[in-house]
């Protein structure tokens, strides 16, 4: 005699465990110790990080405050900083730093930031030049991306 | 040793006694065994009440009272405060751990040695608690926490709490919340001592009746309070949030969702056992224990810092203790369990496949691994960033996509198990095997790709896996047929019902209600979810009348050095509008009104013409600053009025910074508008310490489609001294929601809003009204304790 219970039980298990391995196996790093990982780039994950970095280097500094739970952070990842033109620029000519709002709470007070994404852009030594609250799409991120590398470097002399 | 910490000590002395007493034999020292008993409870409620009184009276050398509340708080915020950290919830909590062991006192009843033993497990729990609020003890004083202060400091105001909280849904959350897992408490001390007492003994008559009886009312207790809990929590987000959406997957949202889908299994399959008591003797007790572990469970990701979310900012420190609750309160249920599992003859199954226990099992079955998809997809990120120090991206796509599947399968069964009767096998599992059918086909239609149920493109996983890509390309049309079949099975239940007791009527009423709000409740959830229509649009607060059209568009602006920006992309017209009605621009002083900062202008102007030679303070808010060589004139104004400051050149003051300005009345002076007036010659103008609750911009708008006018209210945006909160416009009606949000404060008079149009979001609320009548229905009309009849 078939034993029906016993056997969905079985069923059940099943599922939960190719859910399991298969949720595992799929879900993507999104940052390590370093650096986080948005935009297939590389991000510091502190301001000191970055400021470093681009003192060294005297690029301008973009720091990027966002959370995994934020609906619009997700959209920049999607349809801005993903962009390829987009990408590029932020690659060749800017530091990049991504505060995790959730675990990094010392850079989010130091630059009294309320609520993600919230983007600010600073000289190589740390001058601020603007901020960007909230979600700006691709066109126009792309406008102050190149206004504020032709600002910083007019400020950085 | 301050009031309060010494009631948490009398409370542990009290507690350890009754604990102690109660082990004796029984009639032995009885009278001081109740007598301590009721000391814990009283001593840890008056605790509660003296708490709530520092709150009351804002008595800021609380520490605790310093961190969460501000004298200008009206008094239901100043109480709201009390639940608004670890140290108020954890005493609320033993507090009412306590009262439920007191409540094992009555009837006689506690002639059996389970209700004995059922309150031994409650009082050590309510020990556990009181432990824990002692340590990290609400009563602390500011001079405790701040040794360096000076001996009889005291705080002007407190810090207050972060304004998004500032909120009548969210001043009741926690109160909710922790009655709902309080309610767990009972249950899971019986469950554990009747799974103890019978894989011991094999057979205690009383313990199988009353673990079940006492836990029913318990266990729906919990539900209904946790559901009302979560749903003031998702109104509060759904308002306050900004982005408008009432669930995001947030860690501490799903790690409450858990005790709620155990609860709702256990209270299935409690009822199943209660029906006949050898069906589900280890499942029903397990299941009921793990709702109080992960109600605990739910505590740690909240407050042990482990986790991160939403609800990060009230993080404590006495998480370590919790966790090990956490360990216990799993292990200890799973082990009697295994153990009572073995030791219990196996029962023969009843013939055939189908069968009306077989469908119900199906049934647990898919909700347990429900549950444990939302537990894996909130432990197992910080499990690994423990491990390897990496983070894993868990986004609420993660959720919503392996989680639709099995809610259809779910919201199928329910259809099924509410229409399947032995009597009309064949009748049931046809109509069953045609909405299956249907839900199927519907699965593959898609009029556009905004049907998909989940965006897999996001960065749910990097690689985008052909299963994810499956699972994502679902229409959300296939919620359909299952709720349809919901609605056709409740209306062949009912029918059934049609000669019963009345009494019977309104239980059966009350468990269709409960099934017809969660088919409500999923065609809301999925359609607003999916079918938000959102459009950006920047107002002048100086055009009142003005009409502008939402486009499909985004405009953003920014701030700072390169002054503002902002690009219309891609207008894509459609026929809605906005309309600015009114604007204002004003402070409001909460229940710090008249205090001792100044005065307000109509004030000032009365008093300045009766004593004109007086000298006065002003509270307002800067309007304007000119220089005028000579001297700086600034506008004053609050909701009273305005009022011109004249005061020493090169005053530094930013427009709606709040100000009190003291000085002698000028009466009849030409104001830098050109009209003759009476101005304050101010000597000093400075910051206001503390005296404003807010400041407030407040947009009156329309939002029409065509000519109709589909929504109208207030918009408004708030400034706290410690942050700022933004409150919509919301205008509810049957089929949607019109939602305005104000982005930023005004900027050089221009206001950035973000309108959203929410089609059948109400669906939700109602579906969780019909939800809650239904449980309430149960509650009164099923108390439990009789076997109630198959269907």
């Amino acid at each position: 005699m078939l034993k029906t219970r016993r056997l969905l039980t079985l069923a059940a298990l099943a599922a939960v465990a190719i859910f399991a391995y298969y949720a595992a196996s799929a879900t993507p790093v999104i940052s390590d110790q370093n650096y986080t990982y948005i935009a297939e780039l590389e991000w510091y994950n502190t301001y000191d990080a970055g400021a470093e970095v681009a003192l060294r280097e005297k690029k301008p500094m973009m720091v990027y405050f966002w959370t995994i739970w934020c609906i619009y952070c997700e959209k920049y990842h999607k349809e801005v900083f993903s962009r390829e033109d987009i990408r590029q620029i932020l690659a060749r000519d800017f530091v990049r730093v991504a505060i995790d709002m959730d675990v990094n709470k010392e850079d989010t007070r130091r630059f009294n930031v309320a609520a993600p994404p919230h983007v600010i852009f600073m000289t190589y030594d740390g001058e601020i030049i603007t901020r960007v609250p909230g979600y700006m799409p691709a066109d126009d991120f792309k406008r102050v991306l190149l206004k504020v590398k032709a600002e910083a470097g007019g400020a950085g002399e | 040793m301050n009031t309060g910490d010494a009631l948490l000590v009398l409370a542990l002395l009290s507690g350890s006694a009754a604990a102690l007493l109660l082990v004796l034999p029984q009639g032995r020292l009885e009278r001081l065994r109740r007598g301590s008993l009721l000391l814990f409870a009283s001593s840890l409620s008056v605790a509660f009440l003296l708490l709530l009184y520092y709150f009351a009276v804002s008595d800021f050398r609380i520490y605790y009272v310093w961190r969460f509340s501000s004298a200008a708080y009206p008094m239901y915020y100043k109480l709201s405060g009390a639940l608004a950290g670890q140290e108020g919830t954890l005493l609320f909590w033993a507090m009412l751990i306590a009262l439920s062991a007191l409540y094992l006192e009555r009837g006689d009843e506690r002639r059996f040695a389970f209700v004995r033993h059922t309150q031994l497990v409650v009082i050590v729990l309510g020990l556990y608690f009181t432990f824990l609020t002692f340590l990290q003890s609400p009563f602390t004083t500011i001079y405790q926490a701040y040794p360096d202060l000076p001996p009889g400091f005291m705080p002007e105001d407190g810090n207050g709490l972060n304004p998004l909280l500032l909120d009548p849904w969210m001043a009741s959350h926690p109160f909710t919340t922790f009655l709902g897992y309080a309610g767990t408490t009972i249950p899971f001390a019986g469950a554990v001592v009747y799974l103890f007492t019978t894989a011991r003994r094999r057979r205690d008559d009383a313990a199988q009746r009353l673990w079940v009886t006492t836990g029913m009312q318990w266990l729906r207790f919990a539900w209904l309070f946790s559901t009302i809990s979560m749903t003031f929590g998702g109104i509060w987000a759904y308002k306050t949030l900004g982005w408008g959406g009432f669930w995001a997957w947030d860690p501490v949202e799903t790690a409450m969702l858990l005790p709620w889908l155990m609860l709702t299994a256990a209270v299935h399959v409690t009822l199943e056992h209660r029906r006949d008591s050898t069906k589900y003797s280890v499942l029903a007790p397990v299941l009921v224990a793990f709702s109080f572990s992960l109600v605990v469970y739910a505590t740690a990701v909240t407050r042990s810092g482990i986790f991160e979310s939403v609800h990060a900012f009230i993080a404590g420190s006495a998480g370590r203790y919790i966790m090990l609750l956490v360990g216990i309160s799993f292990t200890v249920p799973l082990v009697l369990g295994i153990w009572k599992y073995l030791r219990t003859p196996r029962r023969e199954e009843e013939r055939g496949v189908v069968s009306r226990t077989n469908i119900f099992y199906a049934a647990i079955l898919v909700f347990l691994i429900i549950t444990f998809i939302s537990f894996y997809g909130i432990t197992f990120p910080p499990l690994m960033k423990l491990i390897t120090t990496q983070k894993y991206a868990i986004t609420k796509q993660f959720f919503n996509l392996w989680l639709y599947p099995f809610f259809l399968l779910m919201l199928l069964l329910i259809g099924l198990g509410l229409h399947y009767t032995e009597s009309r096998k064949r009748e049931a599992l046809g109509a069953f095997g045609v909405f299956s059918l249907i839900t199927l086909i519907a699965v593959f239609i898609k009029p556009t790709e905004d049907f998909n149920i989940v965006d897999y493109t996001s960065f749910i996983s990097a690689s985008k896996p052909l299963l994810y890509a499956t699972l994502g390309e679902i229409s959300s049309l296939s919620v359909i047929p299952p709720v349809a079949y919901i609605l056709y099975a409740s209306a062949e239940r009912w029918q059934l019902f049609s000669r019963a007791s009345r009494r019977r009527k309104l239980r059966e009423a009350g468990v269709i209600a409960i099934h017809l709000g969660v088919a409500l409740i999923a065609i809301g959830v999925v359609f607003s979810s999916l079918f938000t229509s959102e459009f950006s649009v920047t107002l002048n607060k100086n055009r009142i009348g003005e009409e502008k059209p939402l486009t499909q568009a985004e405009f953003h602006e920014g701030f700072g050095r390169l002054g503002t920006w902002g690009v219309h992309q891609g207008e894509v017209l459609t026929d809605y509008r906005i309309k600015l009605l009114d604007y204002r621009d004003y402070i409001d002083y909460g229940s710090g009104a008249g205090s001792s900062y100044g005065m307000s202008i109509a004030e000032f102007r009365e008093a300045a013409a009766r004593t004109p030679q007086g000298e006065f303070s002003v509270q307002g808010m800067v309007g304007e600053v000119l220089d005028g060589g000579h001297a700086t004139f600034v506008k004053l104004k609050d909701s009273t009025g305005e009022l011109w400051v004249a005061t020493a050149p090169g005053v530094n003051l930013a427009r709606g910074e709040v100000v009190v300005a003291t000085g002698m009345p000028l009466p009849d002076v030409k104001t830098p508008e050109g009209r003759n007036d009476v101005v304050l010659l101010a000597e000093q103008i400075g910051d206001s310490p503390a005296g404003a609750f807010r400041r407030v911009q407040l947009a009156r708008v329309a939002v029409f489609r065509g000519e109709a006018k589909i929504g109208e209210g207030d918009v408004k945006f708030e400034v706290y001294k410690n942050g700022d909160a933004r409150r919509p416009l919301i205008d509810r009606s049957l089929s949607r929601d019109v939602f305005v949000v104000m982005d930023s404060p005004t900027y050089r008079g221009e206001m950035s809003m973000t309108v959203r149009i929410k089609p059948l979001i109400n669906q939700v609320w109602m579906g969780v009204a019909l939800f809650v009548f239904g449980i309430l229905l149960c509650i009164l009309y099923d108390p439990g304790g009789r076997r109630h009849e198959a269907s």
